[in-house]
């Protein structure tokens, strides 16, 4: 139960945040106060959404200088670069799924602290970013963009198929090796000024998630059942491998294209999958107790929600303030109550004098005091129920 | 670069680039008039956008073309093409309505900053109706919120109880739209995703406690902006001590757009059209929205019975008619969806030509009272004669738009055998008898001879003609009934046709 509370300890401030300047908006009478209360009750929201955008031993969002550097010089520079855009682009997308079967269920949570953690992480990000994937393949209407596919798709998929049975045999890098000579089908269909941003872009996605998510949790199943104690490592290291390998393929595919100008798209994408399955094998780096080269990014899309929702705040905040400084010039006050007896002086006595407000505040308080049961005077000739009367 | 391509995107973007230099401009005449033509530019903008969707369908624009679930979406199908079309149609009708209502009202000197305030709210409601972008839907929200606040704080000159009234309303509409904004925290939790239609897809068979919360605080957070009955302390204030015009302008499209948003969560997003009971929703359409709209329309009618104040009694009066929208929405079913999307168009051409014919009898008589209204027929006709035949469409007299949604709202009710809301309809409709009926009668009553009124002059031509266009508009459509009912069925498919449009 404690730990169940400690765990959650900043859904808890912002609970009571949230409770603490609702209760200041509602209780209290000076217009100022309120403003605070309210300014208490919209803190808590930013909290909640830097809350949502946090990830376990993420980083923020920024590409440190010399990351993934010197590693495999098969991509290029070119390569290196677009698979870095898919890195960044991961923390769209995963980081929220990730979040999101967080909190689903209390099942999902606990995996973390198993044995079996691996293989349901591996599903669970191939399962989360399945869909954007598959429906985009059915937006495809491009004969040629599915003939470059099914290219690209059969030799990715035999290597793949290859490396999956390779990996019982702990030969995985002849299987890697193997993989990243995949070459990227150099023809004309490429050159072909009908194949746009869209089409290729769904090659790309298409690819990347069809490796990911089929192969690649194969793979990681098939490296679990090993049972080697580097299991993990293992798995690591082959998504690293993997990961090289699909960026090399997408830079191949971006220098092809560039006069298309897609390559970033694709590379982007593709790095995007295969990052996720990354991820997940760092995750069990983690567990083994092993430290990681690689970056983890929290999700940056709550911060620059919650950047919006700040200036919305502040906007608010300054508008409130305009009007109380505007309220306190018409009634020379700014408690609520004096100025609702202000107001019924002002309909049922004499209207709207504007340099005697503040002494009609006071006299009308101190009728107030005198008179709470009383039906007034005033009041009675109309019978005009106020907005309050209903409620 | 192809500007039909990039349609969806001018009406916001026109606006929102335009508004601001409004402020730079001479007080007066020449403000008013680039106001005025770029409200009439968004009108044509609005007006083509519901034309290529009444044509070729829902049209989906990818902003600075990335695509969705990554990017901004503006979605446009026939239900907020609809809406903008409404909008932008009662903003093209309201500028050139408040440039003799405004000299009167404000200080001068403000009038630059009151035309851009009044643009800005124009597009941040255009915004909130365009987007397929659930987080976009807050910050537009805001972006008219805001401006709201301070075109209600301007009747100040009138009443200084407009501050107060504009106070409680910045309250009031920054707690919803930060309930609003926790319950779509709630949900991209859940599904990672702020797409509306990409959330749609992923929050089927994920009903949990987080989405259910989630939902709820939308629900809470979209009725405090609509004014729904429990909540909606902050409406008639509001509108009561607004200037005319801005009080025309809100009351035919603010509440409009909220409960817009409501229909779009409630409908493309947690889908009650295809069965699948998210959020408790079902359970909350027919336990919480239905009650609240019934004993809204009813207590909200009889609050209004007992006003003093027209303006006011026209507030209470747009609460109760919220209910009779809410009350559609609840049947959950298409045809109680599209006799709420009619009663949104058509509410808006009445309490629109009301709340003109309201601003007329204060420029000419300087205040709104009942006692304003005395012996108006002959004093002022052209006015009386505009407020009688819109107040009669707001009491649901056949041949008006009134009739037309009302009918529509009763046939759904049958359908869905709810017995006791049918009859409530019928109830407060009578109750719509009495305090328009009041009103009339004050304004037919002939003159006392021993003590006769001093003689007014009609309200000036360029606040007639607005106010007109909406009453031909209610008679017009109250006889051509298929074009409403037609483009609201459709929009009401058109809820459906998100889900459908399986992503």
């Amino acid at each position: 139960m404690l730990q169940f509370i400690l765990e959650r300890y900043n859904y808890w401030i912002v609970i009571i945040l949230m409770m603490t300047g609702l209760y200041i908006v509602f209780s209290r009478g000076n217009l100022v106060k309120k403003i605070i209360g309210l300014n208490i009750f919209q803190t808590s929201v930013f909290i909640f959404y830097i809350t949502i955008g946090k990830v376990a031993g993420g980083t923020a969002p920024i590409l440190p200088a010399d990351h993934d550097k010197g590693g495999h010089d098969e991509g290029g520079h070119d390569g290196e670069e677009y698979g870095e855009e898919g890195h960044s682009e991961e923390g769209h997308s995963e980081e929220g799924h990730s979040e999101g079967s967080i909190s689903e269920a209390g099942g999902h949570e606990t995996d973390a602290h198993e044995t079996g953690a691996h293989e349901t992480n591996a599903h669970e990000t191939g399962g989360h970013s399945s869909p954007p994937t598959t429906s985009e393949s059915h937006t495809a209407n491009d004969a040629n963009a599915f003939n470059l596919e099914g290219k690209l798709d059969n030799s990715l998929h035999d290597k793949v198929a290859n490396v999956s049975n390779n990996v019982s045999n702990s030969d995985i890098k002849d299987a890697l090796i193997d993989l990243k000579t995949i070459k990227v089908p150099d023809s004309a269909i490429l050159q072909d000024p009908s194949l746009n941003d869209e089409s290729l872009h769904v090659v790309g996605s298409n690819l990347s998630g069809k490796i990911s998510n089929d192969e690649l949790t194969q793979i990681t199943k098939n490296v679990d059942k090993d049972g080697l104690s580097e299991g993990s490592n293992a798995a690591h290291g082959l998504a690293i491998e993997l990961e090289n390998g699909t960026k090399a393929l997408a830079s191949e595919l971006a220098s092809k294209t560039d006069p298309l100008h897609t390559g970033g798209h694709t590379g982007g994408h593709t790095g995007e999958q295969t990052s996720g399955v990354h991820e997940s094998s760092l995750s069990a780096g983690h567990q083994t107790g092993e430290t990681v080269g690689e970056l983890i990014y929290s999700n940056p899309l709550p911060h620059v929600l919650i950047l919006t929702a700040i200036v919305v705040g502040v906007a608010t905040t300054a508008v409130g303030l305009a009007l109380a400084v505007r309220i306190r010039e018409a009634y020379g006050t700014l408690e609520e109550d004096e100025l609702e007896a202000a107001d019924d002086i002002a309909e049922f006595g004499q209207k709207g004098s504007y340099e005697g407000a503040e002494d009609l505040a006071k006299e009308a308080k101190a009728a107030n005091k005198i008179s709470t049961h009383k039906p007034q005077a005033g009041t009675s000739q109309t019978g005009t129920p106020q907005s309050g009367s209903i409620s | 670069m192809n500007l039909i391509e990039q349609l969806p995107a001018l009406p916001i973007i026109t606006p929102l680039l335009l508004a601001p230099i409004t402020i730079l401009l001479p007080k007066g005449k020449i403000s008013w008039l680039y106001a005025t033509a770029i409200s009439w530019l968004i009108f044509f903008f609005c007006a083509m956008l519901l034309h290529q969707v009444y044509m070729h369908g829902p049209i989906s624009y990818f902003l600075g073309n990335w695509a969705p679930p990554l990017g901004i979406e503006y979605r446009v199908d026939l239900a907020n093409a609809l809406l903008l079309f409404l909008i932008s149609a009662i903003g093209a009708l309201v500028f050139p309505y408040s440039y003799a209502s405004i000299m009167a009202e404000i200080d001068e000197r403000q009038t630059p900053f009151f035309y851009a305030a009044l643009l800005l709210c124009m597009t941040g409601l255009l915004g909130v109706t365009i987007t397929g972008d659930a987080f976009n839907v807050f910050v537009f929200l805001e972006i008219s919120s805001l401006s709201t606040y301070a075109l209600v704080a301007l009747g100040a000159r009138q009443d200084r109880r407009a501050l107060t009234a504009a106070f409680n309303y910045l309250v009031m509409g920054t707690i919803g739209a930060t309930f609003f904004v926790i319950g779509l925290g709630l949900l991209y939790q859940a599904t990672g995703t702020l797409n509306m239609a990409d959330m749609q897809g992923k929050l089927v068979g994920l009903d949990n406690r987080m989405v259910q919360s989630g939902f709820a605080f939308i629900f809470v957070g979209m009725g405090l902006k609509l004014a729904m009955f429990p909540l909606h302390l902050w409406l008639p204030n509001a509108y009561a001590y607004a200037p005319s015009s801005v009080t025309a302008f809100l009351a035919a499209t603010a509440t409009k757009v909220a409960l817009y948003v409501l229909i779009r969560f409630f409908y493309s997003i947690f889908h009650a059209a295809n069965g699948i009971d998210i959020g408790s929703l079902f359970a909350t359409l027919q336990y919480v929205v239905m009650p609240v709209a019934v004993i809204g329309m009813f207590v909200a009618s009889l609050v209004a019975v007992f006003q003093d104040d027209v303006k006011r009694m026209l507030a209470y009066s747009s609460v109760a008619q919220i209910g009779y929208m809410l009350l559609g929405l609840s049947l959950g079913s298409e045809a109680g969806l599209s006799a709420t999307m009619v009663h949104m168009f058509n509410h808006a051409l009445m309490k629109g030509a009301l709340f003109m014919a309201v601003g007329c009898v204060v420029f000419r008589l300087g205040g709104h009272r009942i006692s304003h209204f005395t012996g108006l027929a002959r004093r002022m006709p052209w006015t009386a004669g505009a407020f009688i035949i819109s107040g009669l469409s707001l009491v649901g007299v056949p041949l008006t738009v009134g009739f037309v949604s009302k009918w529509m709202l009763l046939q759904a009710t049958f359908e869905v055998g709810q017995w006791i809301p049918s009859f409530l309809i019928v109830a407060s409709s009578l109750i719509a008898v009495v305090y328009v009926g009041r009103i009339i009668e004050i304004m037919l009553r002939s003159p006392d001879p021993d003590n006769p009124l001093p003689s007014v002059k009609e309200a000036p031509l360029l606040m007639l003609v607005p106010m007109w266009i909406l009453v031909i508009a209610n008679v017009y459509l109250g006889l051509q009934t298929d074009l409403t009912v037609d483009i609201a069925k459709g929009a009401a498919e058109a809820f459906d046709l998100v889900v459908r449009g399986a992503r």
